[in-house]
């Protein structure tokens, strides 16, 4: 009986023993566990070959930020980092900043959304006597010694502009308003206007249209939507065609037209396309957008980026394909996005 | 059964007490060792807040250096620049140290590269009075000084951001630890409560084995008894037999004689351990002494005294032949003189008293103090009683439990060959 009771406490106290010795090592590996399940606070830089900076103006807007992750995309095949400047900064600075905080950083090349401005004419001279190469985005400044541009054409969305206005030609005289910005030096909006004209002015019907443009004031952050929600809900008579030559002044004209009751009224093309244009086009609030292939743009940053590194020149211009949308196409168009998603 | 050496009810209990102790200590080391390792992550959580801040001190204090010595030119000005330029640059390597690698680290150092060499040189053109270009680069340095600061904000409110989900989860995971520690403790301590019952329930199979033999005994014991008692009936019989064969063969004296015999053992059978009356106790004492006078060729002298008032008064049975029986074997035996025996019975106020006084060889006052307390070996008494069995501390217990009143017995002796009186008190109302 001794016997058998020594065993089996023995035993009891080995089990327990055991038990006690795994749940201690399970509390320590949970523990242990819990450290490796802490989110990285950055992708360590290690790991990156090469580091680039991608410099735009408008951070919030959607169309760079499309490129921005098509590019970066691109750049972390071969792994390289591109960094969007600025947006991990709490200070807001300026494209100029940005230009010499890249500079100053030492960072291997800059996707920069130029202007014609000589100050930036200035920082990329610059940045190519640091030596790094410097690739213009969307916007060119044909005077610096950037090593590439790429873009689209302006002249042909002016051009796919006026052909979709002449689609409606009436038996009788219409307006077609251009929202411009005020930044003179933002040249491509003048070179799209271009493209609008010449395209009505040759066709046979261009006795039917009267171009117009408005600068929208641009001075203060929110200014560009007052003005549109004041041309909109304003007692003038609208025009019949309004053409809003970026992401912002669309969304303001589409939100405007939907706040003021003024579906209908006109027909207002847009520039670019988010859910909200978009869904607008879907439900003939908006006659249609012209569209850039942003994944296009942001490969081709990438691939005019390494061309330069190893073959020490690169074409000076790289164009993206331009798409018109209309409530004709969109479902095609959506489509073929769902289908390059997946 | 193995004859295994049994383990001692001491080494048992320190045992159980040694391993629930031990496993307790043993649960409570490992699970401070976790806790502690958690705390120590729990004050490392903002390390790099710290060193980020210390680094834009120092960055600050190099750019004030800087602007001192080109406001003043004073030599202790240059010395404090190149002194925490070197603390900057020292600072810088910490953070690197103590922090993830990232992309805004590396901005950093790079943009910090970049300055120190723009401060250095506005220092140099400083020094070689280069006006134009000191003043350049000395807003170059400053543009530099504002960005680094921006970026250094900005890692900082990042890892603050990351610092502080981390102390979330840690947190999170010191909770789990509090509550797996309470478990542990509670599953350790239910353990220690089944492992101790289990020990201690070992400790009392012995005790439960020990009952046992002791009930085997006293069975055995009462088998004997039985047995004892079988031969007072045989005795009883065959002595009524010899009885009326003495009165056939007209031997009167033998037939008396074994008549008071088969009396005695009549008696014995029937009341002991019962009550009884005081006169059939006496009637007892008759039979013995006449026994014992046939025995000892009659030369103990029995005087009587008996109050006749108090011979119904109800007494536990065996109470005086026992006593005249110690006066007998202990008192008068061997003396040459005569044996002189009395018994009195009577009444006073509150107690009816039974005197037996023997003219023996008396007590020592020592001697009856044992007597008294019982200390008097048992042993010894009961083999010198020679079978009957009942010795005086017996006796005592008895009436005590009878009439529930502890002066129940009294013995005085006046001293050696002074002879001996044992008085018994029966109060009169019990």
């Amino acid at each position: 009986m001794n016997e058998k009771n020594r065993k089996s406490i023995i035993i009891s106290i080995g089990i327990f023993l055991a038990v006690l010795a795994a749940a201690t090592l399970f509390g320590v590996l949970y523990f242990r566990l819990q450290f490796h399940k802490l989110p990285v606070l950055y992708q360590e830089t290690e790991s990156f070959d090469h580091h680039y900076a991608f410099i735009c103006g408008d951070m919030q807007d959607h169309f760079h930020n499309a490129v921005y992750e098509a590019a970066k995309d691109a750049f972390a095949q071969d792994n390289d980092y591109l960094e969007f400047m600025g947006r991990n900064l709490n200070t807001n600075y300026s494209r100029y900043d940005l230009m010499k905080i890249a500079i100053d950083a030492k960072l291997d090349g800059i996707i920069v959304e130029s202007n014609e401005s000589d100050e930036m004419t200035k920082l990329i001279d610059r940045a190519d006597e640091a030596g790094i190469p410097v690739i213009t985005l969307g916007v060119d400044n044909t005077s610096s010694r950037r090593k590439s541009y790429v873009g689209y054409g302006y002249y042909e969305v002016g051009q796919n502009y006026g052909k979709e206005i002449l689609k409606q030609v009436r038996d009788e005289t219409q307006t077609v308003l251009i929202l411009m910005s005020v930044d003179a030096e933002n040249l491509s909006q003048n070179i799209i206007f271009q493209g609008i004209k010449d395209t009505i002015d040759k066709s046979e019907s261009s006795k039917y249209f009267k171009l117009r443009t408005m600068a929208v004031e641009e001075t203060s952050t929110f200014s560009a939507e007052e003005t549109i929600s004041g041309l909109i809900m304003g007692n003038e008579e609208l025009p019949e065609f309004m053409i809003c030559l970026n992401e912002l002044y669309t969304t303001c004209a589409l939100q405007a037209l939907v706040d003021y009751s003024q579906v209908g009224e006109t027909n207002v093309y847009g520039f670019y396309t988010n859910n909200t244009i978009l869904q607008a086009i879907e439900k003939n609030i908006l006659s249609g957008t012209v569209t850039v292939d942003t994944k296009q743009m942001g490969r081709y940053c990438m691939e005019a980026m390494k061309e330069y590194e190893t073959a020490g020149f690169v074409n000076e211009y790289m164009p993206a394909d331009i798409t018109v949308i209309t409530g004709e196409n969109i479902d095609e168009y959506l489509d073929r996005e769902v289908r390059y998603e997946e | 059964m193995k004859s295994k050496k049994p383990v001692s009810i001491q080494m048992k209990l320190l045992l159980s007490y040694t391993v629930t102790s031990l496993l307790v200590i043993i649960v409570n080391i490992l699970l401070f060792v976790s806790i502690n390792g958690i705390a120590e992550e729990l004050s490392r959580a903002y390390e790099t807040n710290v060193l980020l801040n210390e680094l834009t001190d120092s960055l600050e204090r190099v750019q004030s250096s800087m602007t001192e010595y080109l406001n003043t030119k004073a030599t202790d000005a240059i010395e404090r620049y190149y002194d925490t330029e070197q603390e900057y640059r020292d600072d810088l390597q910490r953070v690197v140290e103590g922090s993830q690698n990232s992309i805004v680290l590396e901005n950093i150092l790079n943009l910090s590269d970049t300055y120190l060499e723009t401060a250095t040189d506005t220092v140099q053109a400083k020094r070689s009075r280069i006006v134009d270009k000191y003043n350049v680069s000395f807003e170059e340095a400053e543009e530099l000084y504002g960005y680094i600061n921006s970026y250094i904000y900005s890692l900082n409110n990042e890892q603050f951001r990351y610092n502080s989900t981390n102390y979330a989860i840690l947190q999170g995971s010191l909770r789990n630890l509090e509550f797996l520690t309470l478990t542990i403790l509670l599953v350790v301590t239910g353990v220690n409560i089944l492992l101790t019952t289990f020990i201690t329930k070992n400790i009392m199979d012995p005790v439960q084995e020990r009952e046992l033999m002791m009930e085997a005994h006293l069975k055995d014991a009462e088998l004997k008894y039985l047995q004892a008692q079988i031969n007072p009936h045989f005795l009883f019989n065959t002595l009524n037999a010899g009885a009326q064969l003495a009165m056939l063969e007209n031997a009167d004296r033998t037939c008396e004689y074994i008549q008071n015999m088969a009396a005695f053992f009549r008696y014995k059978i029937k009341r002991d351990e019962k009550d009884t009356t005081l006169s059939e106790e006496i009637g007892l004492v008759d039979n013995y002494i006449y026994i014992l006078n046939v025995r000892f060729s009659g030369d103990i002298h029995f005087e009587k005294d008996i109050q006749e008032s108090c011979v119904n008064t109800p007494v536990p049975g065996m109470i005086l032949q026992p006593i005249v029986e110690n006066a007998v074997n202990y008192g008068v035996r061997d003396l040459e003189r005569e044996k002189l025996i009395s018994l009195r019975v009577f009444s006073e106020e509150e107690e009816i008293k039974v005197e037996i006084c023997d003219n023996g060889i008396g007590m020592t006052k020592e001697r009856i103090a044992e007597v008294m307390s019982g200390e008097a070996s048992a042993a010894k008494d009961n083999k010198n009683l020679s079978g009957n069995g009942v010795g005086l501390i017996n006796v005592i217990s008895r009436l005590r439990l009878f009439y529930n009143v502890e002066n129940v017995l009294t013995i005085e002796s006046e001293g050696p060959d002074r002879g001996t009186k044992v008085t018994i008190h029966i109060p009169k109302r019990i």
